[in-house]
């Protein structure tokens, strides 16, 4: 399927146009539409069958992130975990990306598995292995626990990013300041470091966003007393009660960063590639 | 200037070539050991250690309930109470049922963006939404407009047409539904950059000796675009089949998915060593379906003659 | 400025049966300009590495000024070496660039900027410190790369085809300015390239290298007019090799059996009646005269090409085959197909050991 095949007949052409338009914005569009019309529901009226529209709008629900205690404390609780993920996966990830981009290991393959793993395994199992290992170490239900967590899941993108970013070093930059006389620890500072700023940002945006959603880690690890807004969205949707419009709030204060960090990823690392195409050498 | 660092001179005994050589080789194992350790160490560790304890523990030879002899009581129970079988055929079922559907979907799909039509940009852009929506959140949307009181309920209403209720059903189709959403996406962007990847040439010269379209479809691309369309089909499986958000949110109360039941033996009943066979199980299928994968890509290899 | 001397060096990469460096030893004095010569793959890239310390030998020594360094880092050497990418850092500007290898060594930031802006004249950059590489041009780069080396003070210079990157005008002119600086900076160089003419240009002496082994040592006229092998008398110039056998010694010169005939050259080496030779005839020492002359063997132009300044010719001795490349100066009026008369020069002849 490469290249378009034009269709001659011109009605035929407007045809699946409209039907694809139409079913594409219908499972699309109009999903995020009752999103937004849920968050804005009058609470004192609701919004019940058979009304196709909210019968009036208001902003109480937006206004009870930071009223109701449960919603501002997971708020803070998942911002706060995302800011540690982020940190921690890419400060232990960068040192396991630098030799994998630029080292002789012996069984290279074998570290590439294990970077993976976390992926492959169903989440099922690794959250319920960690939370049992977390109980005895004292680890459940804290923040550090939580943090650990989802680092292991956010791990595998992060040295993913770091190590492609670190293969496309040149080696003659990092030979230049070695033979000025830059020391290993120099060398990382002041040549490695500034070159790969675009895939460390890109990096840290993944870990970020990943932290922010992750639901099943941090569940099982932290509930009840650490709470993250997936785990009060999932309570929201029927865990407990099913809260439509709290749910409609969170689903937004969480897809709204998700989609400004991803848009903001995506124009850095585009800037990095123009970047890389500097110099004749 | 640099005063260069220089070794004593020859006075002392000169370290050999291959003493020299050796000990540049130890140096090197332990700054690449020093290097991993941070991330890849963590790993190892954060995923090992729960692993070891798990299978122990399906022996029961470790934690809650632990006998300290091995013993295959768990999955004995395991396999012979009908709330795990089934539980494990019902996981299976929507797992098999989303990736036939969601390649399904997501070939017509890619095969129709191949069209030319005015709006083809447009659509493009707006399939990839899904891609963002992390699953949790997927449940919510998909739920608002198919869900009993949802919004394709309430259009409908006035016409008479009941919408039927996808909300826990025991066929499992709302927990197919919202998976789908949030699959098919990926798997089309695989299936079309792998169509993509077909050279030009080869559909040219199918189109040549007289087939049209459809022929090129069903003889050309599908064959070629195998490997990455059975990576796809992995992928939407394997995370079809561990799923536990959505099934727990919408899935019914018999027959319930595996990782529900697992969830739920290990944090309401208890239950440890019955989790852990469950979860043994569990990774028993995603090893089995992952051999197959490699089996059938490389039996599709050598059928294709792979040039290097 | 420093002496370096290289000891039997070998170097293995990977499986690879032959070695990259083959028991590599080389001796270059204070201030002299050395070049390492020859063609891909013989390891003149690899000596200067392992000189420089970014390559470890697997067997060998190198020393500065009669102390090993084969167990210095490569940071702590102080040489300074110029890349054939440029290697210059894209994140920072000029200036920084020039300023790294002082930082490095802790010099008070008024000492650095005083002598990057000195450095920067050197190479006639001086207006565009505050530029970033990808705004340069490949010469104005290259310009930036060597006052980077030059601005340390470094005991060893060393080059790795630092022009290969450039055309031909710009490649000519910047060789010219890189011995300038070198002969008045006195500093030990070492350059690697793969290209004769800029060898010839540029060293103290040429060291041609070939299947990771030095096969020849000498200053360039010596090793253009006098090479002691084929494989150097082929690479440095074009030449005709003729094979011979010596006939007679008489005195100051001597008499060999070729295919040309039996030829006589002032006396070299100790070549004894019997020893098989090479005969190694550049085209410039050759000479086209009239048919009727009185010296001279009779041959036939083959081909006639005028390049401007020079004009080639192939011609083909009576008789002989053996095609003889020739080279005129200016334009010359022979055409293919003339008859003439092709003089072999005698005192300026090379002659090589035979068998290659």
């Amino acid at each position: 399927m490469n290249g378009l095949w034009f269709i001659r007949s011109k009605r035929l052409r407007w045809l699946i146009a409209g039907l694809v338009l139409a079913a594409t914005t219908i499972v699309f569009i109009f999903p995020m539409i009752v999103a937004v019309l849920w968050s804005l529901v009058d609470p004192a009226v609701g919004w019940f069958p058979p009304h196709v529209l909210p019968a009036s709008l208001s902003l109480a629900n937006w206004q009870a992130l930071f009223a109701v205690p449960e919603l501002s404390q997971a708020f803070v609780t998942s911002f706060t975990v995302a800011v540690l993920v982020t940190a921690l996966s890419l400060a232990l990830g960068f040192p396991t990306s630098y030799a994998l981009a630029r080292r002789n290991l012996k069984h290279r393959r074998l570290i590439e598995l294990l970077v993976l793993l976390p992926l492959t395994l169903p989440s099922v199992v690794l959250a319920t292995g960690l939370g049992s290992v977390f109980i005895r170490l004292g680890l459940s239900q804290t923040l550090l626990g939580v943090v650990l967590a989802q680092c292991i899941v956010v791990m595998p993108f992060t040295i993913r990013i770091l190590t492609a970013t670190l293969s496309g070093v040149p080696q003659d930059l990092i030979d230049a300041a070695r033979n000025l006389g830059a020391a290993p620890s120099a060398v990382a500072r002041k040549v490695l470091l500034p070159m790969v700023l675009p895939g460390l940002f890109a990096g840290a945006l993944l870990a970020f966003v990943g932290s922010l959603e992750e639901f099943l880690l941090s569940f099982v690890v932290g509930m009840p007393k650490i709470q993250t807004l997936p785990m009060l969205l999932w309570a929201y949707l029927g865990g407990r009660s099913s809260i439509q419009t709290y749910a409609a709030v969170v689903s937004l204060v969480l897809l709204i960063p998700t989609l400004a960090m991803l848009f903001m990823a995506e124009r850095v690392l585009k800037q990095e590639h123009l970047a890389a195409g500097f110099g004749k050498g | 200037m640099v005063a260069v660092d220089l070794a004593p001179s020859v006075a002392s005994a000169a370290p050999t070539d291959t003493e020299r050589a050796a000990r540049r080789r130890r140096r090197e194992r332990w700054i690449n050991l020093a290097l991993l350790l941070p991330g890849a160490g963590f790993l190892l560790v954060a995923m090992i250690v729960p692993l070891i304890e798990l299978l122990l523990a399906s022996l029961g030879l470790f934690g809650l309930g632990a006998t300290g002899k091995p013993t295959l009581g768990a999955y004995v129970e395991v396999a012979s109470n009908v709330l795990f079988t089934s539980a494990f055929r019902f996981s299976l079922q929507i797992a098999l049922a989303t990736t036939l559907l969601s390649l399904v979907v997501a070939t017509a799909t890619a095969a129709v963006l191949q069209l030319d039509f005015p709006g083809r940009r447009l659509v493009s852009a707006l399939y990839k939404i899904p891609l963002v929506v992390p699953s949790l959140i997927a449940a919510f949307l998909v739920l608002t407009m198919v869900g009993p009181g949802g919004m394709i309920a309430r259009l409908l209403q006035p016409w008479g047409i009941r919408w039927p209720s996808l909300l826990h059903d025991p066929s499992g189709a709302g927990i197919v539904v919202v998976l789908l959403w949030h699959n098919v996406p990926i798997t089309i962007l695989i299936v079309s950059a792998v169509a993509a990847a077909i050279p030009r040439s080869v559909i040219d010269a199918a189109r040549t000796l007289g087939a049209g379209p459809i022929r090129v479809f069903f003889r050309v691309i599908v064959p070629l675009s195998s490997p990455g369309i059975s990576a796809a089909a992995l992928l939407v499986f394997i995370d079809a089949f561990g799923t536990y958000a959505i099934p727990s949110l919408i899935g019914p109360a018999f027959p319930r998915t595996i990782s529900v039941m697992m969830t739920a033996e290990f944090l309401l009943h208890a239950r440890w060593g019955t989790a852990s066979a469950l979860g043994v199980a569990m990774i028993a299928m995603t090893g089995i379906v992952l051999a197959l994968y490699h089996a059938l890509l490389a039996r599709s290899r050598l059928l294709s003659g792979e040039a290097a | 400025m420093a002496k370096l001397e290289l000891r039997g060096v070998v170097k293995r990469f990977g499986d690879s049966p032959a070695p990259a460096l083959d028991g590599v030893s080389l001796d270059v004095e204070e201030g002299e300009f050395l070049t390492l010569l020859g063609g891909s793959g013989c390891g003149k890239s690899t000596t200067l590495r392992i000189v420089a310390g970014l390559t470890d030998a697997d067997a060998g020594d190198v020393l500065l000024d009669g102390r090993s360094i084969a167990d210095v880092p490569a940071h702590k050497r102080g040489m300074a070496m110029v890349f054939q990418s440029y290697a210059l850092f894209p994140h920072l500007t000029v200036a920084q660039n020039v300023a790294f290898g002082l930082e490095m060594r802790r010099l008070s930031a008024r000492d650095v900027a005083v002598k990057v802006e000195r450095a920067l004249d050197l190479v006639a950059m001086g207006e565009l410190g505050k530029r970033y590489p990808r705004q340069l041009s490949g010469g104005q780069q290259q310009r930036v790369a060597l006052a980077r080396a030059l601005v340390v003070e470094p005991h060893l210079l060393l080059l790795d085809e630092p022009l290969s990157n450039l055309d031909a005008q710009l490649r000519a002119r910047l060789r010219l300015e890189l011995r300038a600086l070198q002969q008045k900076l006195g500093v030990t160089t070492i350059y690697v390239t793969h290209d004769q003419a800029e060898a010839l240009a540029l060293s103290d002496r040429i060291a041609f290298m070939a299947a990771g082994k030095i096969v020849e040592i000498g200053a360039p006229e010596a090793v253009y007019r006098r090479p002691q092998s084929r494989a150097t008398a082929e690479f440095l110039g074009a030449a005709n090799l003729i094979d011979g056998a010596v006939a007679e010694v008489n005195g100051v010169s001597f008499t060999i059996d070729s295919k040309l005939g039996r030829l006589e050259f002032l006396r070299q080496g100790e070549l004894g009646p019997g020893d098989r030779v090479e005969i190694c005839l550049r085209p410039e020492e050759i000479g086209i005269v009239a048919p009727d002359a009185d010296e001279g063997l009779p041959a036939t132009v083959r081909h006639a090409a005028y390049q401007g300044s020079t004009t080639e010719y192939i011609v083909d001795p009576v008789g002989i085959d053996l095609p003889l490349q020739v080279q005129v100066s200016g334009p010359s009026a022979w055409r293919i197909g003339d008859t003439v008369r092709v003089r072999l020069p005698r005192a300026s002849a090379v002659l090589t050991r035979g068998g290659g």
